[in-house]
């Protein structure tokens, strides 16, 4: 059987749409923030490691390194 | 980088030799720097790389994974804006979740946090392995608090699977709760089959669902927990209100009942939570402790013990319990407090309106309070004497909720239950308050019933010697004509032949017919005490279900109208004897006029059936003298005209509802509550009142033969005799204790005897004579 629904189900489908927007939109609130917290704690966690990067002291024994953090006995005199 | 270093010293030392060659008359000393040691990375150089790369990668990667995410979702809600026709559009959104479920987009989501928990993980064991190998003590300071961190992380891993109810979980708890449920760790019972038990979903946030709905003894606790809660944090009137309104739906129901009680019962100091998580952690580490075999035997908590004996009963002190109502610790007092007072409030504000039935609002509050007072003083115990004057009240919602008639057809059940039981404690501590007007005129009528000559001759019950010896005359020509005229005689002349024979009983009907004419003034003071009675409660009394008022009969008087009272006897409390001999004689008016020739085959068929319905056995007799116990009793409190009242009512809701079992506690309550030994004002009881008692379990006449009441309430009321005739003597415990010993079957027929009415019987034997024995 084919066919489809007529005009007079769209109040039907316009309360689909109101529940699916306001169940997805919840779920999806959560989900950005999740989101949002993970690519804040990247950043803070990348700007650290690329100061370590630039503060990289070629001559210290470890010298091989080229990623480090940095950390008070490495910190540059 | 490495490279470049050593090209460099390399390109120095060139360029150092060379000037040395442009320059030889200056001796510098020539000697080469150290060449450059060659770089040999040491193992946990490789190790602190590994680690410490493969963090950044895995940070990288969440951070990639987390802003592709972002870009899914905006093109998921998209959906929702790209076309105006919802057709289309909700078309689209099924597709697109649809998709979105099955290619599990939410476990991505949820993976993404757990690759930076991961990376951070990495980062901090590099870490401690770089700090560890240059300094020991930098190295223990920095690797004790990481490897706290790491518990704290394992523990918030798996503490949602333990205990599930956890606040604390991560990525990877989702993940292990999926695998534990594949294996079936946790069961529950499903409420929706029957308590089968079944395995808790492997998705967690719908295994907490299906653990919260569990039906538990916990669930139990969590509830009362919550209303509680919600009590303590209402703060406006005009939340209070709407708390009120919601109240007693949420009573229907054993389970409500029994969560409320608990709310009455808990104690205020009581935390607001349930057992302390920290128990819940030992409780499980002890029981680990001792499957492991550490413990030994000497583990004394078994949690097993401890639910078995939560099951079973509590022992109920069945025979003290009318000694000390009053006395019993009232807990969960604030809860009762804060309740009662909007209740009383509301009350009083609605008291002194205006009743108009049409006004729905003033229903619908008055509804919700009269179910509320009920439930808190039936459940909390609480007095009712907090909440007022509620008898106008009770019966202006009576009036307008149309009770009577509801009870009738069983409609609206919930609330004729809790309005009749209210009304019945109403009544039982209004009458006790002492209202001078019904004792007074109780007086006034048990005199008349007693015969105006009681002073002179010292004979009690002259008058209703009289009216007795009346009834009982006019009982047998009633016999002696219903035995004569059967239906068989349709001819005329056949009945007009008989009727001749029977004559003598016709004249004799029509002299009582004449005699009754004098008790009319006893009907008028009867019909006063019960229509005083219903005015000052307002109403209450004709409204109450299975109670009827008996009233004056309009002439012409029909035998039908007796006949109509006849099969309802035991719903009247008064009666009007002079009304009931005259509604009995119009027989014989009926008859003489047969026997003068006024012949109508119709209406003599309806009077033989008429003739037929009223029975056989004489049980007039007794109505009167029980009538004068009850005018007795009224004087003195009313207290088992209460009792009576309440077997009235409690036969007609029974009769009515739909399972006899439920409701127990609401009713069990207000016969404690009516029958409490606050509601006795002297000791031992008038012994009016212990004849209304014993009439009600040992007589023939009585409601207990005529409708079998539910055990609980029996127990009850066999608890009440014990009371009441402990230490008490007389003739008429004896008639009772006789009576009673000829229902007993004989004792060779024991075994076989299985009536329940003879198992209470036996009973109702055993606590009279006891309470006999007792006194001597």
């Amino acid at each position: 059987m084919i066919g489809d629904f007529d005009s007079s189900s769209n109040a039907l489908w316009t309360l689909y749409g109101k529940e699916a927007k306001s169940h997805d939109e919840a779920r999806i609130q959560t989900l950005k923030k999740d989101m949002d917290g993970v690519l804040i704690f990247v950043r803070s966690y990348f700007v650290y490691s690329y100061n370590g990067l630039y503060h990289a002291d070629p001559i210290a024994p470890i010298g091989w390194f080229i990623f480090r953090c940095p950390h008070p006995i490495h910190s540059r005199q | 980088m490495v490279y470049y270093l050593q090209h460099n010293v390399a390109l120095l030392s060139q360029i150092s030799q060379q000037i040395s060659f442009i320059a030889p008359q200056l001796s510098l000393p020539s000697t080469p720097p150290p060449p450059f040691p060659a770089f040999n990375p040491s193992a946990s150089n490789i190790r602190i790389n590994v680690f410490w790369f493969m963090a950044l990668i895995f940070s990288l990667s969440a951070a990639l994974l987390a802003v592709l995410v972002q870009q899914w979702v905006r093109d998921y809600m998209h959906v929702f804006q790209k076309y105006s026709d919802p057709l289309k559009s909700a078309r689209l959104r099924q597709y697109v979740h649809e998709g979105c479920e099955g290619w599990y987009m939410p476990v991505v989501a949820e993976a993404v946090p757990g690759l930076l928990h991961v990376s951070l993980f990495l980062f901090f064991v590099g870490l401690c392995d770089t700090v560890l190998n240059i300094n020991t003590a930098v190295g223990i300071s920095t690797t004790v608090p990481v490897g706290i961190t790491g518990l704290v992380y394992i523990f918030t891993t798996f503490a949602p699977i333990i205990f599930p109810d956890s606040p604390y979980q991560n990525s990877f708890s989702v993940l292990i709760w999926y695998l534990a449920q594949k294996l079936r760790v946790r069961r529950y019972k499903d409420r929706s089959s029957d308590g089968t038990v079944k395995p808790v979903s492997s998705n967690i946030a719908e295994g907490q669902m299906q653990l919260a709905m569990e039906e538990t003894e916990e669930r139990k606790g969590r509830d009362e927990r919550g209303i509680r809660w919600l009590v303590d944090n209402l703060t406006e009137d005009a939340e209070t209100d709407s708390f009120l309104a919601t109240i007693p739906g949420s009573f229907n129901g054993e389970w409500g009942e029994e969560v409320w009680r608990k709310v009455f019962e808990t104690s205020t100091c009581m935390p607001l939570v349930g057992p302390s998580r920290a128990e819940k952690v030992w409780d499980v580490f002890c029981s680990t402790v001792r499957v492991l075999g550490l413990s030994g035997t000497r583990a004394t908590h078994s949690p097993t013990n401890a639910t078995t004996l939560r099951v079973l009963p509590a022992p109920r002190p069945l025979l003290n319990v009318h000694l000390q109502p009053g006395t019993a610790p009232i807990q969960g007092e604030d809860v009762v407090r804060i309740l009662s007072r909007p209740v009383a409030y509301t009350l009083d504000t609605w008291r002194h309106r205006g009743l108009s039935a049409s006004d729905e609002v003033w229903r619908r509050r008055t509804r919700a309070c009269v179910e509320t007072t009920t439930s808190l003083v039936c459940l909390a115990n609480a007095n009712l004497d907090k909440f007022g004057d509620i008898v106008k009240l009770l019966g202006d919602i009576g009036n307008v909720e149309k009770t009577r008639e509801s009870s009738l057809v069983g409609m609206d059940q919930p609330f004729v239950k809790r309005w009749t039981c209210l009304s019945l404690m109403a009544i039982r501590w209004f009458l006790l308050d002492g209202n001078e007007q019904t004792s007074y005129l109780a007086m006034v009528a048990a005199r008349v019933l007693e015969g105006e000559d009681i002073a002179n001759h010292g004979q009690a019950l002259t008058g209703v010697q009289k009216i007795n010896v009346t009834f009982d005359k006019a009982w047998g020509c009633l016999g002696e004509l219903r035995s004569a005229l059967c239906l068989e005689y349709a001819m005329h002349e056949e009945v007009k032949q008989t009727l001749r024979d029977y004559e003598y009983h016709i004249s004799e009907l029509e002299h009582i017919n004449i005699e009754a004419d004098d008790l009319k003034q006893l009907d008028e003071a009867i019909f006063d005490v019960q229509s005083d009675f219903d005015t000052i409660s307002h109403g209450i009394t004709s409204r109450l279900p299975g109670v009827r008022l008996d009233d004056f009969y309009t002439e012409p008087i029909h035998f039908t109208q007796f006949v109509s009272w006849w099969q309802d006897r035991d719903q009247y409390q008064f009666i009007l004897p002079g009304q009931k001999l005259k509604s009995l004689c119009s027989l014989a008016i009926m008859l003489r006029k047969l026997l003068q020739g006024q012949w109508d085959p119709e209406a003599y068929k309806e009077m033989t059936k008429n003739l037929e319905a009223t029975g056989s056995m004489n049980l007039l007799s007794g109505l009167c003298e029980r009538q004068l116990w009850r005018l007795q009793d009224l004087q003195c409190s009313g207290f088992g005209f209460t009792v009576e009242l309440f077997f009235l009512t409690l036969k007609q809701l029974l009769s009515t509802s739909s399972s006899k079992e439920s409701r127990s506690a609401l009713y069990i309550c207000t016969f404690r509550n009516i029958t409490s030994q606050r509601s006795w004002n002297n000791y031992p009881l008038p012994l009016a009142t212990q004849n209304l008692l014993l009439h009600m379990v040992a007589s023939n006449d009585s409601i207990f033969s005529s409708f079998d009441f539910p055990d609980y309430i029996k127990d009850e009321l066999l608890a009440l005799l014990q009371n009441v005739f402990e230490g008490q003597t007389g003739p008429h415990i004896d008639d009772a204790v006789q009576w009673l010993s000829r229902q007993l079957p004989p004792y060779w027929r024991v075994r076989s005897y299985r009536r329940r009415e003879a198992t209470f019987w036996a009973k109702t034997f055993v606590v009279l004579t006891r309470a006999r024995a007792q006194s001597s």
